[in-house]
């Protein structure tokens, strides 16, 4: 779907909500995918789709189209989601014993982590430059979208990617996990050399 | 060879186009294109929950506009506000430069002890790698004075050598910032670059040559206030089948270079005395600065916590007090800025800060990305402050802005109550605010029989909106014509993670008139509210036992008794489209609790009422070892998902007592 078929849906959809079905067809595996990622919970990332889909159809009236994309915005309510059960949790736990609580979100997200060495390094990063790089390059968003979801510029989208990127790959070679450096050259010219002088 | 300069500021904008177009020229680019081609695999989403939840949207089409907009307040969106984060990333490659001399600074001596080392590649990959010295590319060094100075905005770091070299007519000596150096290290195994400052060359030899290297300040001492340095020689002599490339580190360990000085702030004069208690103390504070390493900067005070001195008090990274923390705009030189303020709210420093509170300040400049990046940064430890704060709760308000429909209508079931809040919020960082119809006889209804729908607040002050569907009480349903008042909680979890109501509001002088009960069943005494309160649930999003009613509330000797349980409740599980509640009367303080009887009801999502009438007989329907000594008997209510998912609630009532 181009981004101009996709906005004509959005403005179909605006006039007339059942068109709403087809975005949801489109997106939600994506968004359930995402939610997945952030949380590792899957009755959690039901809920945080759930809620996604339904602020975005009770405010479609209002969503005017950037020229980024449909599904940015929905990455913006989905996002904003997961930080508000973040933050709700921490305070109705004593309320409600049924939030599943950070402590065990966090140790299954440990445990799928250990399992891959990129997901490791990227473990020790801080949470927004792991949210960057998650949003960049897991969800396959365009550096432009990634701008739209965050708030902020693409230019300065270019700049925390950047900053990740080098961080991650700091971790990984104190991880010694990848070598990133390249051949010895002068090494092997001298160690020629030195053959050849024997 | 002529003089180097061999960093590069880094253009977001080039670079990034390089990446949107998967450009693999340098090792971030082809991070991310390792990245985009082992992104983690897709968890598959339920299909029955895609078409339920698909249903379920495409159904609230329908739904009412009054009701969708009541939803509408109580899912607003909260902003995640990103703090700036400072990191630090330069890339480095050569570019022409030229120097100018230096002025003079502090000295520092430092020994000679070469190592050699053989470089990987070339010298703009920075990665150097130590080996066992093989030859000496010089006959003697001596590395006499290493100086530092401010030219303009830049740094000069001036080395003072003394040298020869017997086996090439030229070398090239670099500045670099080790990377993987630990304070402590008799030397550096492995000398890779974090980054390199400056290169240049040097003739043959040399009796006293001072050779300077031009730095960005504001690349060596963004983090720490100084910076490790080592000076490395590239040779590249002739050898018997062509030239060959030596690298040496001949400084044995980082010369660590203090930037301290340079850029400073300190407390020229305060008010009130360290040691007063804060509490709305107006704070007359006079902040010294030496700027010298650029041009302009900001200056910021904040309140912090004594144990904040290593912190990273970039900007954003804490709460300022309001009031003294807008940055002051200086320029190089030296100064004073006053700063004037009240701490305003001593609860609000206890709850951000602590018992004790100290000054802070940073003098902040941009970074090459953006980023405000801190030139000094010190906090004033040991200038304390004791914080004299309230008990909590105590500066908590919350009061009725509006309420819609006017105080004094009748209101029914599934009428809307739309309230917009005021609130202080300081003595949490966060806390939710609730409603409530209540009564003064009602026991076990207020505050919150429902708490969902509460709506997040972060402290400070502040009005929402909160919306009350008058049937999230079911039980109201018994109660027609009563009067009722509607009441407002603040409350937030305390340091034990308990709920803490923190301040209530009760709009009790102009009560609404309950209307016709739904289903008209009579009142059932006692009330039992079981809240939810012990569920261990990870898979229904929302399942509420809004209320219990029993006729019964004791049992006297064996005799029979026939009661009714009205149980009002709400499903709202994306897993479930139903569920079945069984109500039990079961033995208490048995441990296994063993159903003596029971009802089982298929109900379906949403909300709905189970009345459940028993005729309990003791002697009957006791077993026999239960019927020998006194006991309590208790309801027990449960929920299963339909398809047999473990239980996600049990609730239970006050013990009956039975006796023989």
């Amino acid at each position: 779907m181009t981004k101009t078929e996709e906005q004509a849906l959005v403005e179909q959809a605006q006039r007339d909500p059942e068109a709403f079905g087809r975005l949801y067809d489109r997106y939600v595996a994506q968004i359930y995918a995402y939610a997945y990622r952030q949380t590792y919970d899957e009755a959690l990332a039901q809920d945080i789709t759930a809620a996604t889909f339904e602020k975005a159809l009770r405010h479609l009236s209002g969503y005017r189209w950037q020229g980024v994309s449909f599904v940015a915005w929905l990455y913006r309510i989905a996002r904003n989601e997961i930080i508000q059960r973040h933050r709700r949790e921490r305070f109705l736990a004593p309320l409600r014993g049924w939030l599943i609580s950070a402590a065990n979100v966090e140790k299954t997200v440990e445990s799928r982590e250990q399992r891959d060495a990129v997901q490791a390094a990227l473990k020790q990063l801080p949470a927004k430059e792991r949210e960057i790089i998650s949003l960049r390059f897991f969800e396959e968003l365009s550096s432009d979208e990634v701008a739209e979801i965050l708030g902020c510029s693409t230019n300065n989208v270019y700049v925390k990617v950047h900053r990740a990127l080098a961080r991650l790959r700091q971790e990984l070679e104190t991880q010694n996990l990848v070598s990133l450096r390249r051949p010895n050259a002068a090494l092997v010219e001298r160690e020629n050399y030195v053959s050849k002088e024997a | 060879m002529s003089p180097k300069k061999l960093d590069q500021k880094f253009d977001p904008q080039t670079w990034g186009r390089q990446l949107d177009a998967g450009a693999q020229t340098d090792p971030q680019l082809r991070l991310a294109a390792q990245l985009e081609q082992n992104r983690p695999a897709d968890w598959p989403l339920d299909p029955h929950f895609r078409e339920s939840l698909r249903r379920r949207l495409l159904a609230q089409v329908e739904v009412a506009p009054a009701q969708r907009l009541g939803r509408l307040a109580a899912s607003l969106a909260v902003m995640l506000l990103l703090a700036a984060a400072v990191a630090l990333f330069w890339t480095s490659q050569a570019a022409t430069h030229q120097t100018t001399l230096p002025g003079t600074g502090d000295e520092q001596a430092q020994t000679v002890n070469p190592n050699l080392l053989e470089l990987q590649g070339t010298v703009t990959q920075l990665e150097l790698e130590l080996r066992e010295p093989a030859m000496a590319p010089a006959e003697s060094w001596e590395l006499r004075w290493i100086r530092q100075a401010i030219a303009g905005d830049e740094l000069i770091v001036a080395a003072t050598l003394a040298y020869t070299f017997p086996l090439t007519d030229a070398a090239t000596i670099l500045a670099l910032v080790p990377a993987d150096w630990q304070p402590g290290e008799e030397s550096p195994t492995e000398a890779v670059a974090q980054f390199l400052l400056d290169t240049n060359s040097i003739p043959r030899q040399a009796d006293e040559m001072t050779v300077e290297f031009v730095v960005d300040p504001l690349e060596v001492w963004e983090q720490s206030g100084s910076f490790d340095l080592l000076l490395a020689l590239i040779v590249d002599r002739p050898a018997a089948d062509g030239r060959i490339t030596e690298t040496t580190i001949f400084t044995d360990r980082p010369i660590t270079l203090r930037t301290e000085g340079l850029d400073r702030l300190w407390l020229h004069s305060v008010s009130p005395e360290p040691d007063t208690p804060l509490d709305q103390t107006p704070f007359t504070v006079e902040l010294g600065y030496r700027l010298l390493s650029a041009p302009a900067a900001e200056v910021r005070l904040l309140v912090a916590h004594p144990s904040w001195e290593n912190a990273n008090l970039g900007a954003g990274e804490r709460l300022p007090v309001k009031g003294a923390g807008d940055p002051v705009s200086v320029t190089r030189g030296d100064g004073v800025l006053t700063f004037t303020f009240t701490t305003e709210d001593a609860v609000y420093l206890r709850q951000v800060i602590g018992a004790e509170a100290t000054l802070a300040a940073h003098m902040l400049v941009p970074g090459a990305d953006g980023v405000m990046q801190a030139l000094d940064q010190r906090t004033f430890a040991d200038y304390l402050w004791p914080v004299a704060a309230a008990q909590p709760g105590e500066a908590d308000r919350l009061w009725f802005v509006s309420i819609s429909p006017e105080p004094g209508a009748t209101v029914e079931e599934g009428d809307l109550l739309t309230a917009v809040i005021g609130y202080e919020l300081h003595s949490a960082d966060t806390g939710s605010i609730y409603l409530a119809l209540t009564h003064a006889e009602w026991e076990g209804v207020s505050p919150p029989s429902a708490p969902f729908g509460g709506q997040s607040v972060a402290a400070g002050a502040g009005e929402v909106e909160l919306q009350l569907t008058v049937d999230d009480l079911a039980g109201l349903q018994a109660r027609a014509g009563q009067q009722v008042r509607l009441e407002a909680f603040l409350g937030a979890a305390d340091e034990h993670n308990q709920y803490q109501q923190l301040a209530t509001a009760v709009l009790d002088d102009a009560p609404w008139h309950l209307g016709a009960a739904l289903v008209g069943i009579p009142r059932l005494a006692p009330q039992v509210a079981i809240f939810p309160e012990n569920r261990a649930d990870t898979t229904v999003t929302r399942l509420d036992i809004l209320n219990i009613e029993s006729s019964a509330s004791s049992v006297s000797g064996m005799t029979p008794v026939s009661f009714t349980v009205r149980l009002a409740y709400q499903l709202a599980s994306h897993q479930a489209e139903s569920a079945t509640v069984t109500i039990y009367i079961a033995a208490a303080g048995t441990g296994a609790r063993v159903p003596l009887a029971l009802v089982a009801e298929t109900v379906a999502a949403g909300r709905g009422i189970i009345e459940a009438t028993f005729d309990f007989n003791p002697q009957r329907d006791l077993h026999e070892s239960a019927r020998r000594l006194p006991r309590s008997y208790e309801l027990l209510i449960t929920i299963d998902h339909q398809d047999g998912v473990p239980l996600t609630y049990t609730g239970t009532s006050p013990d009956w007592e039975f006796g023989p």
